[in-house]
């Protein structure tokens, strides 16, 4: 009984962090991420992720942000 | 209990890390790799990939699209490092990624000011490679019979760069094109309704051909100030055409012919708004004037809540507001 309200706890904790490159809730979030079309590489990309210099993960043509690459 | 609860819980978290943490790059073969990167030797120009199905790859710049090439270098040239900044933002002119160059110019400026005459050089080739760019845009739209994509690439130009050659060729465009092609999207209900416009609609039939013209002329003028109040003057046109349309709606309200009338012209009167809006925001923007900027997008938004060009040019001015300045070439 205890495991599984500890388990729906946790799954209901998580749902935001799965929820987090989809974008929802305020506005700016609702904009998508357009890396790779001609608008945004002209205008640049307004999708949240991108504008606060981070890549978003869903879009191989993002180029916002940096890869993580561990120094040598 | 407790310990084997928290042990679960442990498990799981430990289980998302890895597929939060997935990055995705593109081959020139068009080929999307997911995984994480481990490493780059900046000597040989090699990339090593740990692959989600957990091979370990090694990539050779040259084997990547430009678009992940440009991130490689992003990720290992520090922002400090002003001319290795001059060099990424002159690779990412050159793969074509515009506002990405035009960003790394700030950041080589600011990291060495030494750097300034030839940041402004590379910054003019920058400019005239990006307006050709729309220019080619524009007309590829053009033999598309793509009019509304076609304004928007000439529309960056003749506000971005008017006084450059690609500006004079963008007015002679709009000047051939905006009028007639604007006028024709009304066409269909000019032939279903004339009795209608001659009789009820006439005074918002006058005011919304004045809007389309005043629209063009403010896309033309050669002066900032001149476009603006050619825009604002189109949107109170605007206005009262909306008005004239709710007046004859309510004068025959059990018309269904009239009614799909009044709603098809309220929505191009809208959609004609919400763009002379958009045209004064990005004025407004492009002279770093964010708060009146944000008013004018507010007011598309209004007209239009789900407006995407508005959403995103929102979300770029809150982001500029906050930085200070908007990175534009």
């Amino acid at each position: 009984m205890k495991l599984g309200r500890t388990l729906a706890l946790f799954l209901f904790c998580s749902l935001p962090l799965a929820c987090r490159s989809s974008g929802s809730g305020s506005p700016d979030m609702e904009v998508p991420c357009t890396c790779g079309t001609p608008t945004a590489d002209i205008e640049g990309c307004a999708h949240h992720a991108c504008l606060s210099g981070h890549r978003n993960p869903d879009n191989p043509d993002c180029v916002c942000g940096t890869l993580s690459i561990p120094k040598q | 209990m407790f310990l084997r609860s928290t042990l679960i819980v442990a498990l799981l978290a430990a289980l998302a890390v890895p597929s939060a943490a997935q990055e995705k790059i593109k081959l020139k073969t068009g080929k999307v790799v997911s995984g994480r990167a481990t490493a780059y030797d900046a000597d040989k120009q090699i990339l090593s990939f740990h692959t989600e199905d957990g091979q370990d790859v090694q990539y050779k710049l040259d084997d990547l699209d430009s678009r992940s090439v440009y991130l490689v270098y992003a990720s290992v040239i520090p922002k400090d490092n002003g001319k290795g900044q001059l060099q990424l933002a002159n690779f990412a002119r050159d793969a074509g990624l515009f506002e990405h160059a035009a960003r790394r110019y700030g950041y080589a400026e600011a990291a060495d000011p030494s750097l300034k005459p030839q940041v402004d050089s590379a910054r003019t080739d920058l400019r005239n490679r990006a307006a050709d760019y729309c220019l080619k845009n524009a007309r590829a739209a053009q033999a598309k019979g793509d009019a509304k994509e076609a304004q928007k690439w000439l529309d960056i130009v003749l506000q971005r760069l008017p006084n450059s050659p690609q500006a004079a060729e963008a007015a002679s465009l709009v000047e051939q094109n905006y009028a007639r092609e604007a006028n024709a999207r009304d066409d269909a209900l000019e032939a279903e309704h004339a009795e209608l416009l001659q009789k009820d609609l006439k005074k918002g039939k006058e005011r919304y051909d004045s809007m389309i013209e005043r629209t063009r002329k403010g896309l033309t003028a050669r002066n900032e100030s001149q476009s603006a109040k050619e825009w604002e003057n189109a949107i109170d046109d605007g206005e009262v055409v909306l008005k004239e349309i709710d007046k004859v709606a309510k004068k025959y309200p059990d018309d269904p012919q009239v009614q799909e009338g009044a709603e098809r012209y309220r929505a191009l009167t809208t959609e004609q708004m919400v763009d002379l809006h958009m045209h004064l925001a990005s004025q407004y923007t492009t002279n770093s004037s964010f708060k009146k900027a944000m008013k004018e997008v507010n007011e598309a938004l209004a007209l239009d809540p789900q407006n995407p060009d508005a959403l995103a040019q929102r979300a770029r001015i809150e982001q500029a507001s906050n930085e200070g300045l908007f990175h534009w070439w």
